[in-house]
């Protein structure tokens, strides 16, 4: 296992206050849920690995702050990050046109090969009909449009979230490093021909 | 801290002896009318309602008065369940005496209780010394049982009886007295309960982002959990609420920031919530100006401010956090520290330095996303919270310099795990966790105001002048990048704008010199005199 060559990757997450930014690292990370997660303040630091066929991936995730005024904050993080995780609250429409927002942002600012999952968090309290929801087919337009992936996850049951993280993981291109000769390397799975391959993070 | 304790003391009448200054002073009628007036003369005037109006319409709000009578009772309960605390045995076998759980993600409940073995002895001792010295200036009776409200004038002994610790009894009753709380409070009186009920009436256009931060507000503590068995709110965090709201009401330009509700949580373990909020005022006017602002450009300010200070005295450390993943590249740091002369830079060399070599200031290294939480939530959240009142018992005594100490000192102390690195990603990992697990205030205060350590040795006069001087150099270089508004000021200016407006009402109401006239900068200049000495 620890022969596979391992890539850092940083990952930054962007998305309105509350929808779940830090509940969705906690959950990839830790597998924990907390029913009130205290909001971020700048940003918090953590890492995670994800294991590949035939590589491992470290995550080095920024987890920002989503109140608007940290926004001038951002450029920071995105500007060199490879990955990047837009979130909304799936029961919050205005979360929505934010997360468009931050989509259109990475494009005009982060680097051109940055991959980007569009996230709607919070599916369990969607399911009972309680007030308006952003329509799955909405996210997924969104996705379409700007070459996204896309999921609908909750931090709180797990559901998804697992898979965005491996999904990226996936989408990522492999460093030409990787190929190089100092690393002894099954190399002929292209990952990114087959994102949907069998694989997980090792959490 | 049993629920059936709490609903005995509400039918015990306890609400009787309470008797908060809920009506609505004369004065702020007045202004209310008039202004109401105002408005409606000219309503479909553009101009005017860019003006946060603090004191807009509000007569005849359809705010109903039983409404007003749940806060008011929500108060009385939060007043109770505070009173519950005596701030010096814990509250149980797993939570800490300020309500807090004692475990954290970095501490063990192990070592916490080898800690509190030590340290409880020790607040102790340090109790009978205050009791002593407040007994001396005649401020403190052995009979009485409520805690003092007065202390006594700077002195060498005063400051090094604060800097080991403030009786935690007696805690929220000096910060406010030397952060000139009394002299605000008295200055305007009923002001806090005009506002809150102000907010609700008017809904106030935060109410949305406070509410979803109140829940979110140490969930963990006993005193700001719902209800056990009815998973009702917890008064507290109706407190919070109003106290926010009022907040949100009072400074319309700058509004809620989160982080606020970190600062108004601890102020609100500690003090009643009309202080609570006073002390919001206080810290975010005069400790620690503009940088809960919409830009937050007094937060970035520090920053440079704190960068500064650690490349000119923690050498070994600059040369790890001021490179990092985000295009500012050792070769730059290496630059500026030899156009520096070796590591030290006073001022006047700052002022004539190539751009090359204030770069970090107008783009502050990646760390600093780390340590702006530091000062935008003093330390809540970064230290273990014993620490965290401790830093605040010297801070609001000696002023803003007390942060940019600890935060060297916390620096300082990661020093040999940060030497081991090279990796920029683990050493964020290290400043962000490092801290989390001093358990011990003592050792990190003491570190901290060591005479001689060689670092940190900042004065509040220097923290004065570095602040206007990054100030200057990151106003220089916005132009252009943070996009200038249509009078070609930039946001902050615009900030100081509605502030300024803001103040101008106020002063007018209150009789003081007018601004009106004065040119921006002098006016700026005039208006944080006059939140200085606000008081
Ligand atoms: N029901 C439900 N609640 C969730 C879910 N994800 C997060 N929450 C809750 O929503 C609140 C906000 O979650 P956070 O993870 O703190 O949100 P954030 O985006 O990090 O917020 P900021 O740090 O303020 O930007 C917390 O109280 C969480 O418990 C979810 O999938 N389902
Ligand atoms: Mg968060």
């Amino acid at each position: 296992m620890d022969a596979k060559p391992q890539t850092s990757v940083k990952l930054v997450l962007l998305g309105e206050a509350a929808v779940g930014k830090s509940s969705l690292v906690l959950r990839f990370v830790s597998n924990e849920f907390q029913e009130h997660k205290e909001p971020t303040i700048g940003a918090a630091f953590l890492t995670q690995k994800c294991q590949l066929p035939n590589r491992t991936i470290k995550f080095e995730i920024w987890d920002t702050a989503g109140q608007e005024r940290f926004a001038s904050l951002a450029p920071m993080y995105y500007r060199n990050a490879q990955a990047a995780v837009v979130v909304y609250d799936v029961t919050k429409p205005a979360s929505f046109v934010k997360a468009r927002h931050w989509v259109s942002e990475l494009h005009a600012q982060a680097s051109p090969d940055i991959v980007i999952a569009l996230v709607g968090n919070k599916v369990d309290l969607a399911s009972d009909d309680n007030g308006p929801r952003v329509a799955t087919a909405e996210g997924q337009a969104l996705a379409d449009d700007e070459g996204l992936l896309f999921l609908e996850t909750s931090a709180k049951t797990g559901s998804n979230v697992q898979e965005v993280f491996t999904a990226l993981a996936n989408k990522l291109p492999e460093p030409a490093a990787a190929s190089a000769a100092t690393q002894e390397t099954p190399d002929h799975i292209d990952l990114s021909a087959a994102p949907n391959k069998q694989a997980n993070c090792a959490c | 801290m049993s629920s059936s304790e709490e609903d005995d003391h509400s039918a015990h009448g306890i609400a009787e002896s309470f008797d908060p200054p809920f009506n609505m002073p004369v004065v702020f009628k007045r202004a209310a009318a008039d202004l109401s007036a105002r408005h409606e003369a000219t309503t479909d005037d553009q101009q005017s309602s860019d003006i946060p109006d603090i004191y807009g319409p509000d007569e005849g709000s359809p705010y109903p008065e039983t409404e007003i009578e749940k806060q008011i009772q929500s108060r009385i309960k939060a007043d109770i369940l505070r009173s519950k605390l005596n701030y010096s045995d814990p509250f149980d076998e797993v939570h800490d005496r300020y309500g807090f759980r004692r475990q954290t993600a970095k501490i063990s409940l192990d070592q916490y209780n080898a800690w509190w073995k030590e340290y409880r002895p020790y607040i102790q001792r340090r109790e009978r010394k205050w009791q002593n010295l407040m007994s001396e200036v005649g401020l403190y009776h052995k009979d009485t049982t409520n805690p003092p409200t007065r202390f006594p004038p700077r002195s060498s002994k005063v400051t090094r009886y604060i800097r080991k610790g403030i009786p935690a009894a007696w805690r929220g009753n000096a910060w406010f007295w030397y952060a000139q709380g009394p002299q605000y409070l008295a200055k305007h009186p009923g002001l806090y309960d005009f506002l809150w009920k102000r907010a609700f009436a008017n809904h106030n256009r935060d109410a949305e982002v406070i509410e979803r931060d109140l829940h979110r507000t140490f969930p963990d503590n006993l005193l700001f959990a719902n209800h056990n068995q009815t998973d009702d709110e917890s008064p507290m965090i109706s407190a919070l609420r109003r106290v926010l709201l009022a907040y949100s009401e009072y400074m319309p330009a700058t509004g809620y920031c989160q982080s606020l509700n970190f600062l108004a949580g601890v102020f609100l373990i500690f003090l009643d919530e009309e202080k609570a909020f006073w002390m919001l005022v206080i810290i975010t006017q005069k400790y620690l100006p503009g940088m809960h602002d919409e830009n937050l450009e007094g937060a970035n300010i520090d920053q440079g401010v704190l960068m500064i200070s650690v490349k000119d005295t923690l050498p070994t450390v600059w040369s790890k956090i001021g490179m990092g993943f985000d295009g500012f590249s050792a070769d730059q740091v290496r630059e500026t520290t030899d156009s520096a002369g070796a590591t030290s830079l006073d001022d006047k060399e700052l002022l004539t330095h190539s751009r090359a070599s204030t770069e970090f200031i107008r783009k502050l290294p990646p760390i600093t996303l780390s340590t702006t939480s530091w000062f935008m939530s003093g330390f809540i959240g970064t230290l273990p919270f014993e620490s965290v009142v401790r830093i605040w018992d010297c801070f609001f005594y000696e002023g803003s310099k007390v942060f940019f100490r600890i935060a060297l000192t916390i620096l300082k102390l990661c020093e040999p795990e940060l030497n081991a690195l090279s990796d920029p990603i683990d050493v964020f990992q290290t400043v962000q966790d490092v801290p989390k697990s001093m358990v011990d205030p003592n050792y990190l205060l003491t570190s901290c105001f060591k005479r001689n350590n060689g670092f940190g040795h900042i004065s509040e006069a220097e923290v004065r002048a570095r602040r206007m001087y990054v100030s200057e150099i990151r106003r220089r270089s916005s132009r252009g990048q943070l996009g200038l508004n249509r009078n070609g000021n930039t946001p902050s200016d615009q900030n100081f704008q509605q502030w300024d407006n803001k103040m101008y009402k106020f002063q007018k109401r209150s009789n003081s010199p007018l601004l009106h006239g004065l040119p921006l900068r002098l006016r700026m200049h005039r208006l944080k005199l006059a939140a200085d000495n606000h008081t």
